[in-house]
Order: C-alpha cells, then sequence, then structure tokens
C-alpha cells in the first residue's frame, strides 16, 4: 500500500494505492490519525488505485470515520475500483459513508 | 489438488496469495484472496494458543457439485475447534458509523461471497471448504 498525500482549495487528499489489508492496515491509520491531529478539518480518501480491501481495511475505514465525526470534521470516498465497492456494499458502508463516483464530485461536496 | 502449508503467521499472507494467483484464473483472484485472508487471520490469531506454533494448510482445486463448475478453496488448522460460520457473531450492517463496533465484517464478507460454504472438524482438524462459482458462468 502507499498512500500519497495533497491537498486542493484547502481539502486534503488521501490517495491509497494498491492493498489495504491485515499486513498493512495500520499505515493507514497512523498516515490519517497524523492528518486528524495536524487540524485538518475536510478530507477526501481517494481509492482510485486501491486495488483490494479486506475487513482489516474496513476496520481503518470505520475507526476513522468514528474519529472524523467526532471531532465534527468533514470526509469523502472516492473512485472506487469493483473489488474495493463489492467490500464496501456487501458491509453496508456505501449507506452509512459519503462516497462518490470521482475526485471533482468528492471535492465539490466538502467546499 | 494444490496445497500449500504454513506457519500460523500473518506474514505468511503473502506466499498464500502468491499460490492463489498462481492457480486461480484471473477474476476469482481478489475473491478468493479476500477470504483466504479472512479465514487466515482468525486462525492465525485465535486456532492456537499465544506463543505456540501451529500450522495452517490451503487447497485449491475444482469440482462439479450438483451439476455445476465451482472453483473450491479450504483452509485447515489444528487448533481449537471453530466453526466460524456458527461462531463468529453476525454483524448488523443496517448500524450507523456511532453505533457499529469495529471488527467482526471478515466471516460476513466470505459467507457472502461464496456460492457455498461448509465447515467440518475432522481427526483433530478443522477444515473450511468454500465454493466459488466462475465469474463467466454466473452471468449467463
Amino acid at each position: 500500500m502507499q498512500i500519497i498525500d495533497s491537498e486542493k482549495g484547502g481539502i486534503t487528499i488521501l490517495s491509497v494505492s494498491g492493498r489495504m489489508d491485515a499486513t498493512n492496515v495500520n499505515e493507514f491509520d497512523t498516515a490519517c490519525h497524523a492528518k486528524l491531529e495536524n487540524g485538518v478539518s475536510r478530507m477526501v480518501i481517494d481509492l482510485k488505485d486501491l486495488e483490494y480491501i479486506s475487513s482489516a481495511g474496513l476496520r481503518g475505514i470505520l475507526s476513522l470515520e468514528k474519529s472524523v465525526r467526532a471531532g465534527k470534521k468533514k470526509i469523502a470516498y472516492c473512485a472506487m475500483q469493483p473489488m474495493v465497492a463489492d467490500v464496501f456494499k456487501i458491509s453496508g458502508f456505501n449507506s452509512i459513508l459519503a462516497i462518490y463516483p470521482s475526485l471533482d464530485e468528492a471535492l465539490a461536496a466538502l467546499s | 489438488m494444490k496445497r500449500l502449508k504454513m506457519p500460523a503467521q500473518t506474514e505468511q499472507l503473502q506466499i498464500v496469495n502468491v499460490f492463489i494467483e498462481s492457480n486461480v484464473s484471473g477474476a476469482l483472484v481478489p475473491t478468493m484472496e479476500l477470504a483466504a485472508e479472512e479465514l487466515l487471520v482468525n486462525v492465525f490469531n485465535y486456532a492456537y494458543p499465544p506463543d505456540s506454533e501451529g500450522e495452517a494448510e490451503v487447497s485449491i482445486w475444482e469440482a462439479d457439485f450438483d451439476g455445476q463448475r465451482f472453483s473450491c478453496f479450504r483452509v485447515k488448522d489444528w487448533g481449537t475447534p471453530f466453526n466460524p460460520f456458527r461462531e463468529a457473531p453476525v454483524p448488523d450492517i443496517m448500524m450507523s458509523v456511532e453505533e457499529r463496533p469495529i471488527g467482526g465484517l471478515g466471516i460476513h464478507l466470505v459467507r457472502s461471497m461464496a456460492a457455498h460454504y461448509c465447515y467440518s472438524h475432522v481427526d483433530g482438524a478443522n477444515i473450511v471448504d468454500l465454493y466459488f462459482s466462475f465469474p463467466e458462468e454466473e452471468s449467463q
């Protein structure tokens, strides 16, 4: 897994690529929580290049989402590949998270 | 039947993925890797007492079941008897973010993605068999 961070219009974008699984989800947790601790209030998780996610990855996403809401901050997810979209759907995540087809739509939603 | 035996350690997942990639047709790879991870992480974390050395084995084969072709995957361990399909709690996937407990989705994913799932405890081993439909046949 690789995480690249960038910013657009005051919104932090974390682009996650590769695989998010039991062996590396802690890297995602660390990167996201560092952002929140640094005062980031709006964040997009760009999943365009994420090929694979397991329940360990879902734990990371849910834990992030809980922290964001507890801190009254905003977050959106975008551009899921079919495997990731399937896992989100089966877990009911698509009805509780703000998910957009593209990065531009996610950014617009948080603007 | 292709088989791979490994020590019960999380680092083995990468070797299991290579094993799956070399023995399963392309479209099924992510589904089977997901099932493998979910079942093996449980085995690695809970099947054997902490600090003891245990093993797990995975197998891949094809079967004709009630007239339909399946790609099959087995996870076997020799630890504490555990039927994940009965003993793992069933998550409420309609729960809100605030109410949801973190975790507990692994077996739900396995159950949802396999066409058939089967647990047996034979000769001191936990055996989980999963039957996956071939994607091209599912769409026909």
